[in-house]
């Protein structure tokens, strides 16, 4: 199944198995693809709406909770990411970040920076649907990218080791030049170990090696951390104690590697380089079990790999010289470049986890396995399935890292806000009735695991004792064979001591034989020649010599039969020996194959228990997943009416409050209000009366004029000659008719005078009648006020009782869907992020950035030919950066020893110490400038606009409401020229703020 | 200036902060976030302080010789120029280069049977400082770090783990290995405070009230969103940190008695005594003084004449003063180095680096008074009683102190031994 284009994950037939981690069991089980229960991959990268989701979730939950995801190897690989989250997630995700979190989450995991204000001022108010993806894509090509890559890579691969061996400034190029190049990862590694430092060219490559002091086993514990994510220190001496998967017998085989490198170095004064000795064997005892073995180098879980056979003179390509101690001796068979070949290849599964991880979590800011180094089923990763994958693309991927980590970024996971969701109930309740089954399924997978457990111990108990076992006829064989060689050398002592006896016995003979004949003719000379005395003497000695030799020769023959005899003896002695280690051969590789068939038997267990255990741990996490989901989703919904009726309270005493505000002006105002309209009233009365006094003064006269003017006109008639009469009869009329008009002109007054008066009244009266409303109405009102009052107060004492449980069950949750990537975790920013983006943020990288710029300029100008040269710009461009990261290195340094980690320790643990906080708040650096962007600031005209400068330069985002008000009112309280000083006092808050230290 | 207008730090506020870190499980939440001002009564937080154990080491940088100081051969061929003289320990001697130390040795112990088997000065200061042997694979934490970890009373804002050199100094040493930065030394230069532990110049005190009053709102701000233990150490860290500030006198020997410094001599090594003299009675866990350079591969007896007798007024001073204020019975007090000196005296009258057969003074706490353990032959040349090693010494200190020896430390779910398995304590020095 580890083929990609096998990755098709499908409901098993029984539709009950978790289907979130069959990859793990794939093997074992045959599926049927029922589309049913298939997630349908979204078209686009666009997030799925919680409502949609939840729709498919639910469906999946009436079969089986664990939803499953058909994948198809064809598509992109962020997009079968997703699906296996989702399907990983039953209770929900957090929903995607704000514009503002997803921007500078994006600069600081890619850039490791964070955005200017315009940048953020531009994404904010780009509208283009897909201006996400475009801002990772154009993140991705920057320069910036690579540059951040290599630094990453830095720390991981060194861990900040100080320059012991090879200079900081070759090596930091050459990991430069790798990553701007996208370097695949599986070289970069092979450079890495390959390289022995002894070609000054290239000897920054071998700093990974020398910095370990070329020590066999710091090497291996690291190979195993930074190459393997598998930390077997503790297996150096034993089993380790708590993780089975990290055994000696691989520690063994991992050293075996290196056991032959040493770090060469006779002349001090010279640099060191990796020397490597031509032979030297692996052997280990477990200081718990005194149990031994031997191995030859090899990877966890791969064969041993042997050494060819080379005859002792052609084993090296340069000898040792005794007589020159500066010579480097160098083997032709390495055993280093083994393991080049074996890592490098990119085959073993380990090493594409490893990656795959670490890579993860250059993106995400953890690993799917925490920490990175502990990869072992006791600790598997936070969802199985997707390490597989990501293992498996990366090998696809041939390790191209640039590729591998835009997929991550792309994924929807990488937008994941950090506020948690509100579960809708329908989630919640599908979720609630599926969880006794998760439960069960939980147990009932533990249950499994333990056997497996079990079955491993015993295995490992029986491995043992068959090793036990073995240990005497071992130690018999070897007594044998010592017997054996012991009575082969006595029975060739003695064998050569009858050739001995032998030999001087055919000479002896031969000597006797001379003197024999000697005498014999001598004898016969002195019988010849009598009178010679001399010649008799001499005959005589030489038969005195002859006998003494005869009687010698018989010496020695007995001799000769006594060796013979014992030689003879010795010789079955050995026949017997040589029986006796061949029995005991027998037996001892008896004993072996019963060990190696044990051994198999033991890897098979461990095989099976790792796979059982990383499924009982899922399933348990899950399950506890989806208790904590449901805890907050019941604290959420115990908490919000708390909330609501907290803020209804609040609103109705407000309410209550502004009318009893608003009666009591009313009732204070309305006896000025009374007075004013009881004097209209009364001079509305007045007028009528007055209007009626004239009335009464002018309608007599009026009459009378009428009268007589009546009167004149019929005298007027009956005489119609009489100029006389008829003119006055016509002023009579006039008269008559102006005073008519006085008078109706007076009633009509008179009607309107009344009218007023009676308006006037009737508001008088109203008011009266309103102001004793009021009275009673703000009586009530003030009655009910304690009341309202109460229910407030006891309502937002409730709401701040039922927010505790719900932080805590916030926290609870967001600490199980941060590892699980259903939610954004809080990272702390590594010590080079902090100090980037606090120089951006005050905008010193903009001030350092135009000082290289000139400098630049000044020694290089170019001209206007020149400046059409592509070639000679980018050069330009790469010089001026270069300046700029010169200028910033040394306030890099002081933030590493701030906030990082010790050389040689891993850097991604967080620790907060009162230094760091000191160093911020009297170091004197972060104040200065804070105070460079408080300048800035101070030039805007109103406290909204600094407010805004301040926190988009900072946090990225725009200030709400309260927190313009908070800038404005800091401002306020200082006198005028003080101004830059309070602002100042804002951005260094900002920027010691947990918001700004944590990458969220 | 008016003050800002809003405050985070009423009592309300700091319990409840308490209660979340309470409720934060895990490792993590503990180790960093040590609380303050948690005692009510002043004379029980006293009572605490006098009580509560504590170490204070002075390191003989470069090697002391065993022959001038602890263990002195006169009259033989190793011996050199110096005479021993009797003690206040009945038929004990030492060198005379240590005439006022001699006057309260029925205060200390001595170890001369000593054999570290490492002549290199970096690996020998590793043995004596961790216990264990350097090898490339592990890295263990110092002995100050196990001291003030094992011992931390959780409530200070001073650090734990302090050591006095003559020159240097800077932020925190990463020389605690797994037991994380908080018990890492902070070196005071020449017996400086802390950096950074002074108020920035020119910077008011209400402009850094106001600046970490809106600190704390921003933080209380963001608290809503996401809360968590490292959001919690973070936030705390600067509490600690004025904290430490407000604390600063405990580094400033002037405000001890002025005869003090009279009595313990103006010079680095009076002064440095006297700074750790006082860090000690403010009841920090684990104080190193360096008194420096005792690697006399030439004139060997001039040097020794002149360094010896500079630490002699001062430790008997110390020593004294300790006791008399009953801090001897609760303070560890241990005269060390990386190893001693060879008896053998070269052609520049010098003596060359020896781990082979050397002594340590060391006395107070449960350390027996007057006892001494081992012994060497007539010209120090071998260890002829009582042989011990680093490993030994170290879990002597520690049981000394209380702390179980053969106990671990858990790191991340793993147990590390605190002190070499293979070793044990000095039981017979032990009260």
């Amino acid at each position: 199944m580890r083929k990609t284009e096998e990755w098709n994950l499908r409901a098993p037939t029984d539709g009950l198995t978790l289907g979130a981690f069959q990859g793990l069991s794939f093997q074992k089980h045959t599926y049927t693809l029922d589309p049913i229960f298939v997630i349908q991959s979204p078209a686009s990268t666009q997030p799925i709406g919680a409502r949609a989701l939840a729709a498919r979730i639910i469906a999946l939950c009436a079969i089986s909770v664990f939803a499953v995801a058909e994948m198809r190897a064809e598509e992109p690989l962020h997009l079968r990411i997703d699906q296996l989250l989702d399907a990983a997630h039953p209770a929900g995700q957090a929903a995607p970040a704000n514009d503002a979190d997803f921007l500078r989450r994006a600069y600081l995991s890619l850039h490791g920076v964070i955005p200017t204000a315009v940048q953020a001022r531009a994404f904010f108010a780009d509208a283009a649907p897909d201006k996400r993806e475009k801002l990772i894509e154009s993140l991705i090509a920057s320069p910036q990218f690579s540059h951040w890559l290599a630094l990453r890579f830095d720390v991981m691969l060194m861990e900040r080791r100080t320059e012991k061996h090879v200079k900081l400034a070759p090596w930091r190029e050459y990991l430069e030049a790798s990553f701007a190049a996208n370097k695949p990862w599986d070289q970069l590694v092979r450079e890495l170990l390959s390289n022995d430092g002894a070609d000054e060219k290239t000897r920054a490559l071998a700093r990974w090696c020398l910095e370990r002091e070329g020590d066999s086993n710091a090497l291996t514990r690291e190979v195993g951390r930074i190459f393997l994510g598998r930390d077997m220190g503790c297996a150096q001496c034993h089993d380790h104690p708590r993780i089975d998967d990290y055994t000696q017998r691989d520690y063994a085989g991992l050293q075996a590697f290196f056991s032959r490198t040493y770090l060469f170095q006779p002349d001090e004064k010279k640099p060191a380089v990796l020397g490597e000795k031509a032979d030297g064997e692996t052997a280990y005892t477990s200081v718990f079990t005194k149990v031994s073995g031997a191995t030859k180098p090899r990877l966890p879980g791969d064969a041993e790999i042997s050494d060819p056979v080379i005859p002792p003179a052609e084993m090296w390509t340069v000898p040792p010289n005794d007589k020159d101690k500066n010579v480097r001796a160098i083997p032709k068979f390495s055993r280093r470049a083994q393991l080049v070949a074996v890592l490098g290849d990119g085959h073993h599964p380990a090493f594409r986890r490893n990656i795959a991880n670490r890579l993860w979590s250059v993106v995400f800011g953890r690993g799917l396995v925490e920490p990175l180094d502990l990869d072992h089923s006791g600790n598997p990763p936070s969802n199985p399935a997707l390490l597989d994958l990501l293992a498996e693309s990366i090998a696809t991927m041939k390790f191209d890292m640039k590729t591998f980590v835009r997929e991550l970024a792309l994924t929807r996971a990488f937008q994941r806000a950090l506020d948690l969701p509100e579960l809708p109930p329908e989630i919640t309740k599908a979720v609630s009735e599926r969880l006794p089954t998760l439960e069960q399924e939980a147990k009932a997978i533990a249950e499994a695991a333990s056997t497996t457990e079990n079955a491993f111990k015993d295995a490992r108990t029986a491995m043992l004792e068959v090793q036990r076992a073995a240990e005497p006829p071992t130690a018999e064989l070897k007594k044998q064979e010592t017997a054996f060689a012991e009575a082969k050398k006595a029975a060739d002592a003695a064998q050569a001591e009858t050739k001995k006896v032998e030999d001087s016995l055919v000479a002896k003979r031969d000597v006797q034989k001379t003197l024999a004949e000697a005498a014999a003719k001598s004898n016969e000379a002195a019988a010849k020649v009598p009178e010679a005395a001399e010649v008799a003497q001499a005959a005589k000695t030489f038969q005195t010599k002859a006998d003494q030799a005869t009687g010698e020769i018989a010496a020695l023959e007995k001799d000769a039969v006594a060796k013979k005899t014992d030689a003879d003896a010795r010789a079955q002695t050995v026949t017997g020996a040589q029986q006796a280690a061949a029995t005991a051969r027998t037996t001892v590789e008896e004993a072996n194959r019963n060990i190696a068939a044990k051994q198999t038997a033991l890897e098979a267990a461990a095989a099976r228990q790792q796979a059982e255990r990383t499924k009982a741990t899922y399933a348990a996490r899950l399950a506890a997943e989806v208790k904590a989901a449901l805890a907050w989703a019941s604290a959420e919904a115990a908490d919000r009416p708390s909330r609501e009726t907290a803020s209804k309270t609040a609103a109705a005493l407000a309410v209550a409050k502004q009318s009893a505000d608003a009666l009591g002006a009313e009732v204070n105002g309305s006896p000025a209000k009374l007075a004013a309209l009881e004097a209209a009233a009364n001079t509305a009365v007045a007028d009528v009366a007055k209007t009626k006094e004239a009335m009464t003064a002018k309608g007599p006269a009026a009459t009378t004029l009428a009268e007589a003017a009546a009167k004149a006109a019929e005298a007027a008639a009956k005489l119609p000659n009489d100029a006389d009469i008829k003119n006055a009869a016509a002023a009579l009329k006039t008269k008559s008719d102006a005073a008519a008009g006085e008078v109706a002109s007076l009633q009509k007054t008179a009607g309107e005078v009344q009218a007023k008066s009676e308006a006037a009244a009737k508001s008088l009266a109203d008011a009266r009648s309103a102001a004793e409303k009021a009275k009673i109405d703000l009586a009530a009102v003030q009655q009910q006020m304690p009341a309202l009052e109460e229910q407030a107060t006891t309502a937002r004492a409730k709401a701040a009782e039922t927010a505790t449980p719900t932080a805590a069950a916030r926290d609870a949750l967001a600490a199980a869907w941060g590892p699980s990537f259903a939610a954004r975790d809080l990272v702390p920013l590594l010590p080079e992020q902090l100090c980037w983006s606090v120089m951006q943020a005050t905008g010193v990288l903009d001030q350092l950035r135009a000082q290289s710029t000139d400098e630049w300029d000044k020694k290089n100008p170019l001209s206007d030919a020149d400046k059409a040269d592509a070639a000679k710009q980018a050069a330009r461009t790469a010089g001026i950066e270069q300046l700029l990261r010169d200028k910033i290195r040394p306030h890099e340094d002081q933030y590493i020893r701030a906030f990082g980690g010790a050389p040689g320790a891993p850097q991604t643990d967080f620790f907060a110490t009162p230094e760091q906080a000191l160093y911020f708040e009297n170091g004197g650096v972060l104040r200065g400038w804070a105070a460079s962007l408080a300048g800035r600031a101070g030039a805007l005209p109103d406290p909204k606009a600094m407010a805004e400068e301040l926190y988009l330069n900072t946090l990225t985002r725009l200030p709400d409401a309260t927190e313009v008000t908070t800038v404005a009112s800091t401002v306020a309280a200082r006198p005028p020229e003080k101004k830059t000083e309070a602002l100042t006092d804002l951005a260094w808050a900002l920027m010691t703020s947990t918001e700004f230290r944590f990458l969220h | 200036m008016k003050p800002c207008e809003y405050s985070c730090r009423t009592a309300e506020h700091v319990v409840s902060r308490r209660r979340f870190v309470e409720t934060l499980a895990g490792v993590g939440a503990a180790a960093v976030m040590p609380g303050f001002g948690m005692f009510n009564s002043a004379a029980m937080a006293a009572e605490l302080t006098r009580t509560q154990k504590r170490m204070l080491v002075i390191n003989m940088a470069g090697g002391l010789s065993q022959l001038e100081s602890w263990d002195p051969k006169p009259g033989t061929a190793t011996g050199g120029p110096f005479r021993a003289i009797p003690t206040s320990v009945p038929g004990l001697h030492i060198s005379e280069l240590l005439p006022k130390t001699a006057k309260v040795m029925h205060h200390l112990a001595l170890i001369r049977g000593i054999n570290t088997h490492e002549d290199d000065h970096g690996k020998g200061d590793y043995i004596m400082s961790t216990g264990r042997r350097k090898t490339p694979a592990q890295d263990y934490p110092v002995l100050g770090a196990v001291v003030a970890k094992s011992l931390d009373p959780g409530d200070s804002a001073l650090p734990g783990h302090i050591i006095i050199t003559p020159g240097g100094g800077g932020g925190r040493n990463a020389d605690s290995a797994y037991l994380g930065p908080k018990f890492g030394s902070v070196v005071l230069g020449n017996g400086k405070p802390p950096q950074f532990s002074e108020r920035q110049q020119g910077l008011a005190e209400e402009a850094s009230s106001c600046a970490n009053d809106l600190r704390r709102k921003v933080n209380d701000h963001f608290a809503l969103r996401r809360r968590t233990a490292q959001t919690e150490a973070y936030t705390q860290s600067y509490e600690q940190g004025l904290e430490l500030m407000k604390q600063r006198e405990a580094f400033d020997i002037t405000k001890e008695p002025a005869g003090d410094l009279e009595r313990y001599g103006t010079h680095d090594f009076g002064r440095h005594c006297l700074l750790a003299r006082r860090l000690i009675e403010k009841g920090i866990t684990y104080v190193r003084v360096t008194h420096s350079n005792y690697d006399t591969h030439c004139e060997n007896f001039n040097f020794h004449f002149e360094q010896v007798g500079e630490f002699d007024g001062p430790f008997a001073t110390l020593v004294t003063d300790l006791h008399d204020r009953g801090l001897l019975d609760h303070t560890l007090i241990v005269v060390l180095s990386e190893f001693g000196r060879t008896p053998s005296i070269n052609q520049l009258y010098g003596r060359d680096h020896w781990s082979k057969a050397w002594s340590i003074c060391l006395g107070g706490a449960g350390v027996h008074r007057g006892a001494v353990i081992g012994a060497t032959n007539a010209t120090g040349t071998e260890v002829t009683e009582r042989q011990v090693d680093g490993g030994h010494l170290f879990h002597t200190y520690l049981s000394a102190l209380g702390i179980k020896s053969t106990g671990h430390f858990t790191v991340a779910g793993q147990k590390m031994p605190i002190a070499d398995p293979a070793f044990e304590p000095i039981d017979e020095l032990l009260t």
